[in-house]
């Protein structure tokens, strides 16, 4: 069982640049150092 | 128009043209406070001395940074001095880590000041505090400038908050982050399961050293981070060129041989 993120998008693999990116944008995830 | 009169003018034109540029850079330079944080942080046991154990981060990046800039997280009565540690991906930062205190899980307060100009903005509350796991057996597979790191997940079931995960190279020697990466796929209720990624070319060079961490995320609804853990690969890693790299340098030292024996003759003659 995946999280409902990939589940959402359908996703199996991580390794896709545009995925990744999408995932982000999605979430507005805010980078921490 | 006489020449001492044009001079005069073209010299206010020019001051005009230069107040200008002064007030347009004074307003590009705005102070800014983006992504405030304030996240609950298990870090685990690496090879290059940073902090470990059940620590909290507060923080944000605020620009323009450097002297004279300085920033305090607020919160309540306890007020933090904020210190800039500049990083090659997050060159604004200003952060403060230290052992998780669960009396200061509310939303802090970050006030920038520069030149007399102030700016504030406010951090997520730790709503929910958890100590998220540190991934299983984090490696490298490979020894050249583009290694595989692999690892198996922990149990992630029962945490707040949507997971995702990173993984992030430090310089060794100068602690500097030079590269961040994100995964999309984080199991949840796979324990055991193994993830890996791969460096892509470009980012490591050979000779330099450097250390490996994965991040596992746990962020609110607005994408800021509530709880966190990162896991260190246990050793320093330092890259050997791979074969077909030097390859290619045996063949340049060998056509720069080649040149300097084909005009050694035109010299002697």
């Amino acid at each position: 069982m995946y999280a409902a993120i990939d589940n959402e998008l359908g996703w199996s693999d991580g390794i896709i640049t545009g995925a990744r990116n999408i995932m982000l944008e999605r979430h507005a995830v805010k980078r921490v150092p | 128009m006489r020449s001492s009169e044009f001079s005069r003018s073209a010299q206010k034109a020019v001051l005009t043209v230069a107040l200008g540029l002064a007030t347009f850079s004074s307003a590009q330079a705005a102070l800014v406070i983006t992504n405030p944080f304030n996240f609950r942080d298990n870090t685990g046991p690496n090879p290059i001395g940073l902090p470990t154990g059940d620590l909290q981060q507060v923080g944000a990046f605020v620009s323009p940074s450097g002297s004279p800039t300085s920033v305090t997280a607020t919160q309540g009565s306890k007020v933090i001095n904020l210190i800039f540690t500049p990083k090659t991906i997050f060159p604004d930062d200003y952060e403060a880590v230290f052992s998780f205190d669960p009396s200061l899980t509310g939303a802090w307060m970050i006030s920038a000041t520069r030149n007399g100009e102030t700016a504030t903005a406010f951090t997520a509350p730790i709503t929910t505090p958890q100590i998220v796991p540190l991934v299983n057996n984090l490696r490298i597979v490979g020894t050249g400038l583009t290694p595989t790191l692999e690892w198996e997940w922990p149990d992630l079931a029962g945490f707040s908050g949507t997971p995702l995960n990173g993984i992030r190279i430090i310089d060794a020697v100068t602690h500097d982050q030079i590269f961040t990466d994100w995964l999309s796929s984080v199991p949840v209720g796979n324990a055991g399961e193994t993830a890996s990624i791969t460096v892509p070319s470009g980012v490591l060079l050979p000779g330099h050293a450097y250390a490996f961490r994965e991040g596992l995320y746990f962020v609110n609804p607005d994408g800021s981070t509530m709880n966190r853990s990162v896991t260190f690969v246990p050793e320093i890693f330092r890259p050997v060129p791979e074969p077909a790299t030097w390859s290619l340098m045996l063949l340049g030292i060998l056509c720069v041989g080649a040149v300097a024996w084909r005009s050694e003759p035109q010299k002697l003659r």
